[in-house]
């Protein structure tokens, strides 16, 4: 059996996995963290490569550690192990969800250091197009807050969230595969930026009150997942919540039991600066909006299917696995970079191979495009019907049902959704 | 007798206050502005004579400051910052 390969984002940063054969397993991890995968085009950049195999490792340690020395990063717990250089390298791990979860966690906790960033025991809130982080270790009240959020696709998670500081300076939250009793998500690769920071804890009424910067830092560093030791890292953990302490308003959030989490919201900033997502967050909003409710729309730039698709028609897509020569699929084909990603809806030219090769092409295109599901690109859907000046038809025959239950679909605005 | 802040120790000023990080112990201290203001004095070894001396001169000091500049030390010392 060939080797397997995943790429996940976490906390926009991209981890890139080869795992040796196991039957069923790759299944297994693909669904788990299905909402976080990247389509693993050999071309993808990533952020480090491991190479990882499946068995126990250094029986006896129960605590994970972390160690990092310039560019080397030795990761470890009984359970699994791996060494990179420079962002390559091998590793073991048990094979087993929930070792493999442990090592994402210890691995993220790294990278996101290295980058400015952290996964910090946190229940993450979307509120509008801005996140507000809720710190807390446990019983501090992060999944009761979590479940009293009306849209649950709205809580980004209810025990770690990863957080970032981009290249603009913003502070960024993100959907997070690390899940407590709340169970799971929704998620995507889409980022939020952080409105406020605020530690929940229990009073006898609602009370928000502002917090100094470096009570902010003190609380938050009780709260940053740290395996490595010693005066570096606690020096750049200082650092990073100093940081996001000082840049993003920090509160204590005082509530009962009964208090509505709109009632908090309302207490609390709630609107960063505004952000446009990129192109690989949309696309994979698209694709949870898809595993959500089986459909979505989006409209439509760029000429490649004129005459049937024109730029500004909104375009209804169905999730199916079901494609047939002639039917205009969705399909995610990655970049170099996630600003290169792009969403293509091209003509089925030719049966998928058995190795999952698709052939596709643009009507107005000369030039045919390949790729292969699971690996060059990702399969979303395809188009059954357009929508033109008001007018709805089907690019697909006999789906009156499906344009009726596709009128209420959620429209998602791409900036190059075909070319 | 001399004191002096413990090398290596992670910190960080933020306005009038001072965050340290003790990292064998992985404990976080916020020092108020009186605890941050000696927090800066003890970068270099110094004595309770000499720390009153500077303190006199940016504060009005009472005739319990010494004593109280002693238990201020000592705590410190206790949560591992000073020596």
């Amino acid at each position: 059996m060939p080797p397997s390969v995943l790429i996940l984002s976490i906390g926009g940063l991209s981890g890139h996995f080869r795992l040796g054969p196991l039957a069923g397993f790759f299944q297994k991890l693909r669904a788990r963290y299905d909402s976080f995968l990247v389509p693993p085009a050999p071309w993808v950049s990533k952020d480090f490569s491991l190479e990882l195999d499946w068995e126990d490792a250094a029986p006896g340690l129960e605590t994970p550690e972390a160690r990092v020395e310039g560019g080397a990063v030795h990761v470890r717990r009984w359970d699994f192990e791996a060494r990179l250089e420079d962002g390559r390298g091998r590793g073991r791990c048990r094979p087993d969800v929930y070792s493999f979860d442990s090592f994402l966690r210890v691995l993220w906790s790294v990278y996101l250091a290295k980058n400015g960033g952290a996964l910090v025991h946190a229940a993450g809130v979307r509120v509008g197009n801005s996140a507000v982080l809720f710190p807390g270790m446990s019983e501090a009240g992060k999944t009761t807050l979590a479940r009293k959020v009306e849209d649950r696709e709205a809580v980004l998670s209810d025990e770690i969230t990863p957080v970032r500081r981009d290249a603009e300076g913003r502070w960024l939250a993100y959907h997070s595969p690390f899940w407590g009793e709340f169970g799971s998500g929704p998620g995507s690769l889409r980022a939020y930026p952080l409105a406020a920071v605020a530690f929940p804890v229990k009073t006898p009424e609602l009370r928000v009150a502002p917090l100094s910067p470096a009570d902010a830092s003190q609380r938050l560093l009780g709260t940053i997942l740290c395996f490595e030791q010693g005066p570096a890292a606690a020096r750049a953990q200082l650092e990073i919540a100093a940081r996001l302490a000082t840049e993003v308003p920090a509160f204590e959030a005082g509530t009962r039991l009964d208090t509505p989490a709109a009632a908090l919201f309302e207490r609390l900033p709630n609107a960063a600066p505004h952000r446009t997502p990129g192109e690989r967050e949309v696309i994979s909003e698209l694709r949870a909006q898809l595993k959500s409710r089986g459909r979505c729309a989006i409209v439509s730039t760029g000429g490649s299917m004129r005459p049937a698709v024109r730029s500004g028609d909104t375009l209804f897509i169905q999730a199916t696995p079901e494609v047939a020569v002639g039917d205009v699929v969705a399909y995610w084909r990655p970049g170099e970079t996630p600003e290169g990603d792009k969403l293509l809806c091209h003509r089925l030219m030719a049966p998928r191979n058995e190795r999952g090769r698709f052939l596709t092409k643009g009507d107005t295109l000369s030039r045919f495009e390949t790729f292969v599901d699971g690996a060059e690109g990702e399969l979303l859907g395809k188009v059954v019907a357009l929508s033109r000046k008001g007018k709805t038809r089907a690019l697909t025959g006999g789906v009156v049902k499906a344009l009726a239950s596709l009128a209420v679909a959620p429209v998602v605005h791409l900036r190059e959704a075909l070319r | 007798m001399n004191v002096q802040r413990v090398e290596g120790l992670p910190f960080q000023k933020l306005g009038e206050q001072v965050l340290v990080v003790v990292p064998k112990t992985r404990e976080v201290h916020l020092l108020n502005e009186t605890a941050s203001r000696l927090w800066d004095l003890l970068e270099r070894p110094s004595t309770v004579p000499a720390l009153l001396d500077t303190l006199s001169a940016e504060y009005e000091l009472d005739a319990g400051a010494e004593a109280d500049l002693k238990e201020i030390l000592a705590e410190m010392a206790a949560k591992g910052l000073i020596a």
